[in-house]
């Protein structure tokens, strides 16, 4: 052709579409890797340079020639792996990869469903709907004389009972520490939650503890220590808890809600494109 | 097909077929027991922080799971957990939770902390999606998904079907895809640390940052979990360590280089738990070499000693105390005793491997090794944990929800097989429902607990919460078990994890207390086991120092079995025998003062249902013949060690 008629096809409109198509197309498939390649496997300037990164990443330095050679090759091995196996089907009927699928798909779902943080117009709409989870449990200050089970049921009751009744009278002319059977528990307890009480002297207990007017000696009360005489010196209740004392805690449940309504919806769409059909149960 | 991620599913596949496995908001309480407090007037109600100073010493242990996976680990996906870091805290702090297999889950009594230990190898699975970087909004379709999840609900759903079909049908905008391999990492990482940063409630709970480095050359478990004392700022400055070179290694020493490496990097702290030297081969403890041919010399042990202050000595893969064949004295010695062979089933068990495997004959080869070099490698304090891999860290009996999703309550449960080489097989009912960390931490908070682990003061327990004290000193005297008996032991000695150094012509006195469960069994008795090493060769000697009921040592010194409440068929105990507090002070009847020694604690429950009879009487289980019904709970402290 002359030269004229060369410039001019190159001002041609649909070239240049044609050519940035194919320029796209060789970008996409340069920034992909090796999957677009037929028998090629390729390891891309690219994919280089990202496991350098992800080694820089752990050992804070880059990796030096030999360290990278072996990366390349055992990222090779694992492209040749991978394709084989496929081309074998080994992935079919194998449970852990059926898994670890469903696993991807579902923390797809869940990622999409999270990415948004939720506003606090939102959060304050679940704080309201919710506000009883969220509330800020109540403390208790607590004192509590020890009597241990002794050679009868009996004896012990009485021993309590006499116990409490001189609390009861004067508790001001007794040494609560000392008072009581030896235990390696503590005598007062002060400002502490229920859940706290549990931990150091059983549920049991702490069902008193919750239940006890304040002020007043009282008991016996079990435990799976023995047996309690048990006051409760000051009650703080439990309280609605403010939205900035729980906003995080909010924001943490309202976005694990979002993740479960995103696996219904996603099944959901799948069923749609599928004719499910259940077998009856085997007879027995 | 194209896909996001890096899943190098071939080799971390077949090891992982084989590894495995309420709303309450407690204060730190104030205790006042002191023999001198004078009795106050009412206080007025007012807010709990005006009025509690902090008390001297911990009044009590807080107890925790050191070692869990979620479905972040690969493994346990694989198996079939689908609970992720933020089910596992919730599960740990009390809430009810539904398992993987569509059980109702719930703790009888929150934890005070966790380590979620997801394994480094293999960790992700996207990278962060539609993260609204420019990139995205430039792309049509990516600026209609992502106004499409600003608008929520329905929108923001429908979003993630369009993302699937898209990916399936090979048309993901090229704008939104990422470099394979980096991004998902980084992304689980991050996952990983908000979860952690998310749960973690100073004074309440606390929730650690950690990951699990699974070390299985040749199916010799050498793993390791990392616990860090730092938060996201400086966690997130380096990934994790991975056992594939060459980005990552399976030797413990490179471990604990990245270790040194990341506190120089950040400024901040870790630690290493190592766990299963039962499947280890003899390969845990080295006393030579080790198995990858590093000399166990002063730079070993140094290392070793420093970056690895704990050791989980039980788990459901078997209790990692001692051996009946290293303690054929010890009748306590055969308890959830996993021999076989190692991780995979691929070498068998033989006898000259045990010692290189349990806590007791780790830490008498410690002492060898400081004979050699000056430094004792193997000087750690003890922990227990799960490495359950349900995301639900149970460790009760009558609660157990299992190694991993495949072996989760059920009638099923009673048949599988956990691995086999050849006929061997360990059997899924051989499971140990064990175990937690007690740890005496002044707070409840990162900082404190990582600072009480660090000096060892903890305890590991198969899964009740016994509060156990051990002190060690040369001035106790009897007097000192009355009163204030946790002021008395830290006023004159060091308590659990600590030193004894040359007592000028003194024997050593252990002051020593055990308090039952308050939910659970009484106590059979309280045992010091002493550890030393003579002639290259290790010794131990196991005392009972105090125990319940009216029971008097036979000719041989041991106090005769506490006896058996247990009704296999109801899986009920009642507490009529053992004790609910045992103490004393215990002085050594065969002290030497020339040879450096170890004490130790060892704490036993009266006999109690196992969780296999409560399967049995939950789903009807068929038991093999030879399968446990009862077990004796108990908790082992870390050692004092004393040195000439």
């Amino acid at each position: 052709m002359e030269f004229k008629a060369h410039v001019k096809l190159l001002k041609e409109p649909l070239l240049h579409f044609l050519l940035l198509g194919a320029l796209i197309f060789l970008l996409y498939s340069w920034r992909q890797g090796p999957m677009f390649s037929g028998d090629e496997i390729r390891i891309t300037t690219l994919m280089q340079q990202n496991m350098s990164e992800v080694f820089r990443r752990t050992w804070r330095r880059p990796p030096t020639d030999a360290e990278l050679d072996g990366l390349v090759r055992d990222r090779t091995r694992e492209e040749l792996a991978y394709r084989e196996a496929l081309a074998m089907g080994l992935e079919q009927d194998d449970i852990i990869i059926r898994r670890r699928l469903r696993q991807k798909l579902e923390m797809l779902a869940e990622d999409v469903a999270t990415l948004n943080p939720p506003t606090d117009m939102q959060l304050q709409e679940w704080f309201e709907f919710h506000a009883g989870d969220y509330q800020v449990p109540a403390t208790y200050t607590i004192k509590q004389v020890f009597v241990s089970f002794g050679e009868s049921t009996e004896e012990t009751r009485l021993r309590s009972l006499g116990l409490l009744e001189e609390l009861q009278t004067d508790e001001s002319s007794i040494d609560i520490v000392k008072a009581g059977d030896p235990i390696m528990l503590p005598s007062i307890v002060r400002s502490v939650t229920a859940s706290e009480v549990a931990a150091t002297f059983g549920t049991e207990f702490t069902d008193a503890v919750v239940a006890a007017p304040v002020g007043k000696w009282g008991g016996p009360v079990v435990s799976g220590f023995g047996l309690h005489l048990l006051k409760v010196e000051t009650y703080t209740a439990a309280r609605r808890a403010d939205f900035s004392e729980v906003r995080q805690r909010l924001e943490r449940d309202w976005l694990a809600e979002q993740k479960l309504k995103a696996l219904d919806a996603m099944y959901a769409g799948f069923a749609e494109n599928y004719r499910v059909v259940i077998e009856p149960k085997a007879q027995p | 097909m194209k896909y996001l991620g890096n899943l190098s599913l071939g080799v971390a596949a077949a090891t992982a077929m084989f590894m495995l496995n309420g709303c309450g908001q407690p204060e730190a309480p104030v205790v006042d027991s002191t023999p001198d407090v004078a009795i106050a007037t009412p206080a007025a109600t007012e807010p709990a922080q005006a009025a509690a100073p902090k008390p001297a010493y911990p009044p009590r242990p807080l107890f925790g799971d050191t070692h869990l996976h979620t479905a972040y680990s690969m493994d346990a996906g694989a198996f079939g957990a689908r609970l992720d870091m933020n089910d596992a805290y919730r599960f740990a702090k009390g809430e009810k939770i539904v398992s993987s297999t569509g059980v109702p889950a719930q703790l009888s009594r929150p934890l005070d902390f966790l380590v979620v230990a997801d394994h480094s190898d293999n960790m992700g699975f996207f990278p962060e999606l539609l993260s609204g970087d420019p990139d995205m909004l430039a792309d049509p379709t990516g600026k209609q998904w992502y106004d499409d999840i600003q608008k929520g609900g329905q929108a923001a759903v429908g979003v993630a079907t369009q993302v699937i079909a898209r990916f399936s049908d090979n048309t993901f905008p090229e704008a939104l895809a990422s470099v394979p391999g980096s991004e998902s990492y980084a992304a689980a990482w991050k996952d990983t640390i908000d979860a952690a940063e998310a749960a973690n409630d100073p004074g309440n709970f606390t929730a650690f940052i950690g990951w699990e480095w699974t070390s299985n050359d040749n199916g010799y478990n050498l793993h390791r979990v990392l616990i860090y004392k730092d938060a996201a700022d400086k966690a997130s400055m380096v990934e994790p360590y991975t056992t594939l070179p060459p980005a990552g290694s399976p030797n413990p020493v490179d471990l604990w280089n990245w270790m040194e490496n990341y506190e120089a990097v950040s400024g901040g702290s870790i630690l290493a738990i190592a766990h299963n030297g039962n499947l280890s081969n003899g390969n845990m403890f080295p006393l030579m070499e080790s198995f990858f041919k590093d000399a166990i010399d002063e730079n070993y042990a140094m290392a070793r000693s420093k970056w690895e202050p704990l050791y989980e000595a039980t788990q459901i893969k078997g209790d990692g105390e001692t051996h009946p064949f290293l303690s054929p004295d010890d009748e306590f010695a055969d308890y959830e005793t996993w021999d076989m062979g190692n991780l995979t089933m691929s070498e068998l068990k033989t006898d000259a491997m045990l010692d290189g495997e349990y806590a007791r004959s780790g830490l008498q080869k410690g002492l060898l090794i400081e004979e050699a070099t000056g430094i004792n490698p193997y000087k750690f304090g003890m922990v227990g944990g799960t490495d359950s891999h349900t995301a639900l860290a149970t460790a009760d009996e009558d609660n157990f929800f299992g190694k991993h999703s495949g072996v989760e309550p059920g009638v099923d449960r009673a048949h599988h097989n956990i691995a086999c080489f050849g006929e061997n097989c360990i059997r899924a009912v051989d499971m140990a429902a064990s175990g937690y960390a007690a740890i005496w931490a002044h707070e409840n908070t990162r900082e404190s607990i990582f600072d009480a682990m660090m000096r060892k003061e903890t305890y590991a327990t198969t899964g009740p919460r016994m509060v156990v004290r051990l002190f060690g000193g040369w001035d106790y005297a009897a007097a000192d078990v009355e009163g204030d008996l946790a002021a008395n032991g830290y006023a004159k000695g060091v308590p659990m994890g600590g030193d004894l150094n040359g007592g000028a012509d003194q024997v050593p006195k252990f002051l020593i207390a055990a308090m039952k469960d308050p939910e659970g069994a009484n106590l059979d008795r309280v045992q010091v086991v002493k550890g030393w090493v003579a002639n290259g060769e290790r010794r131990e000697k196991v005392y009972d120092v105090a125990w319940s009921d009216d029971r008097e040592p036979n000719a041989e010194g041991k106090v005769p079995a506490v006896g058996n409440t247990v009704d296999v068929a109801a899986a009920t105990y009642q507490n009529t025998i053992g004790a609910i507090e045992l103490k004393t002070v215990w002085e050594d009847p065969d002290f030497d003062a020339s040879i450096a020694a170890f004490y130790y604690v060892r704490v036993i429950q009266i006999p109690t249902p196992r969780w296999t009879a409560f399967d049995v009487l939950n789903y009807g289980s068929e038991m093999p013949a030879d399968v446990e019904m009862i077990t004796q709970d108990r908790a082992y402290t870390s050692p004092i060690w004393y040195a000439p």
